[in-house]
């Protein structure tokens, strides 16, 4: 049961708030905008959405003091989802507009599309996943669904996680890159399920059963 | 691999979804809430909003219609019309629009873009095109829905777009569109030749084929559609939402659909992908 779980979504000036918010009521959860450590207190999920450059969204998160607190709450267990900007938030370090540092609680990189012909950077599409492994976050996702992608940088998970926390890949640019992960209790989407019509409310359904 | 996208484009006006033939003689069809929802039950990709008064008349009237839209619709939303600020684009954004269009603002102030795609994100900030056939070696940029030229080339303005950091371009025939004659491939290859950001071509989808024509190209990624779709459902026996006031006897006379095949979203679809298109 999903009612009357909160999930903290993550308000630093930088997201679509209010899709999210739409999506995770629709998909049965009690969302909550949190902008402050304080928040992120009383909630039993967080999400942390991203539209935008990831040094940007660094610095706000570091103002908001809520850098330290999103690695907190990852590190008490508590379950984390990552969408978009927000999954690269969750790695070492991006590329995007110079060398940055990001949170850590992954192990990986990110970095941009390379340059291909006959592909538009950002990846602006709905796009398939394939599904290497099962996972919770993708449960009752068929093989080959769409999603809705916008972006123009990826994933590069670490050797020592990949294998194990991609559950879901997707091809541009010529090349395979993760479009979804699950590590412990991090999640994330490079796609949008707020965005993603049914499919994308059963991935909040299932991230939101998490701890039943 | 490469999906193509199709966008269905709601003109709106005060309270009401209108079309035109060259972007005048604006004819009301019906509320933009009814043509949304039907759009995304029928697996339409994106939806673009288009506010057509408020360039000319200083305001900017989208945001109820997005809150209520962004409610109930989770496909991605672009909103465009009059956006001349960052305010104008934060409140949009945080009502649920997930991209806005630029047009006449980017064009008096082109920084404008860089600073909305660095505040914002490049990919939320689209600039509109709109193209009028004025030169033998070339295409001018228009604003205030085709009404101004602006002194801007096409091809150099696309290319500035795209160095500004814009995420993507919506490329509006303004000779082509509402006549139902198909788009216009000597615009839009001039364009996509010359950029690598996506670019969405709009102006002159009639029928089902010009779809599946333009989707067989490799350099044509989305396509913008609204008089087709409009019309198919306005033709629809138990379509009610003609009780917005005005041009009802337009709709019944059938004469907007002057070099139209209107079709549904559904079967567009059906036809495309029959036709080995990928697409959603």
């Amino acid at each position: 049961m999903n009612c009357n779980k909160k999930i903290a979504v993550i308000d630093y000036g930088m997201g679509n708030i209010y899709s999210i918010m739409n999506a995770v009521e629709r998909s049965g959860g009690e969302p909550i905008k949190v902008s402050s450590p304080s928040g992120l207190a009383n909630v039993s999920h967080a999400i942390l959405p991203g539209v935008g450059a990831f040094p940007e969204a660094i610095s706000r998160l570091r103002e908001l003091k809520l850098d330290k607190a999103v690695i907190d709450f990852a590190a008490k267990g508590k379950p984390l989802l990552g969408i978009c900007l927000g999954m690269q938030l969750l790695c070492d370090s991006s590329t995007e507009n110079g060398d940055t540092r990001g949170l850590g609680i992954l192990n990986a990189r990110v970095q941009r599309f390379p340059v291909t012909t006959g592909y538009s950077i950002p990846q602006i599409q709905w796009n398939q996943v394939s599904r290497p492994v099962e996972s919770v976050l993708l449960r009752n996702i068929p093989q080959n669904q769409y999603f809705y992608f916008l972006h123009s940088y990826y994933v590069s998970l670490g050797n020592n996680i990949q294998s194990e926390a991609t559950i879901s890949t997707s091809v541009y640019c010529n090349m395979v890159y993760c479009s979804a992960l699950e590590h412990g209790n991090v999640f994330a989407t490079q796609f949008h399920p707020e965005k993603s019509t049914d499919a994308g409310h059963q991935i909040l359904k299932n991230f939101l059963s998490l701890g039943d | 691999m490469k999906t193509k996208r199709i966008i269905a484009r709601l003109d709106v006006k005060n309270d009401a979804v209108v079309k035109g033939i060259h972007l005048e003689g604006l004819r009301v069809l019906g509320s933009p809430e009814v043509f949304a929802q039907h759009y995304y039950t029928e697996g339409i990709d994106e939806l673009l909003y288009m506010d057509v008064v408020a360039s000319l008349y200083n305001r900017n009237g989208l945001t109820e219609f997005v809150r209520r839209t962004a409610h109930k619709i989770f496909v991605p939303l672009t909103v465009g019309g009059g956006i001349r600020k960052f305010e104008d684009v934060r409140e949009l954004l945080n009502c649920g629009a997930d991209k806005v269009v630029i047009n006449t603002a980017a064009v008096k102030d082109p920084q404008l873009i860089s600073q909305l795609a660095h505040k914002f994100g490049s990919s939320t900030i689209v600039v509109a095109i709109e193209a009028i056939k004025d030169r033998p070696d070339g295409y001018g940029v228009y604003i205030d829905n085709g009404r101004e030229y602006t002194g801007l080339d096409v091809l150099e303005w696309a290319m500035e777009i795209e160095s500004l950091g814009a995420g993507e371009i919506i490329l509006t025939s303004v000779d082509r569109e509402g006549t139902g004659k198909g788009l216009c491939y000597e615009l839009i290859n001039m364009v996509t030749s010359a950029v690598s950001i996506p670019v969405i071509v709009h102006g002159g989808i009639g029928k089902v084929e010009h779809l599946e024509e333009a989707m067989q190209k490799e350099n044509i990624d989305a396509v913008c559609v609204s008089s087709v779709f409009h019309y198919e459902l306005v033709s629809q026996a138990n379509y009610a939402a003609c009780n917005v006031a005005g041009n009802t006897s337009f709709i019944q006379s059938g004469k907007c659909k002057k070099n139209m095949s209107p079709i549904s979203v559904l079967d567009c679809k059906r036809v495309l992908k029959k036709a080995g298109v990928r697409i959603r």
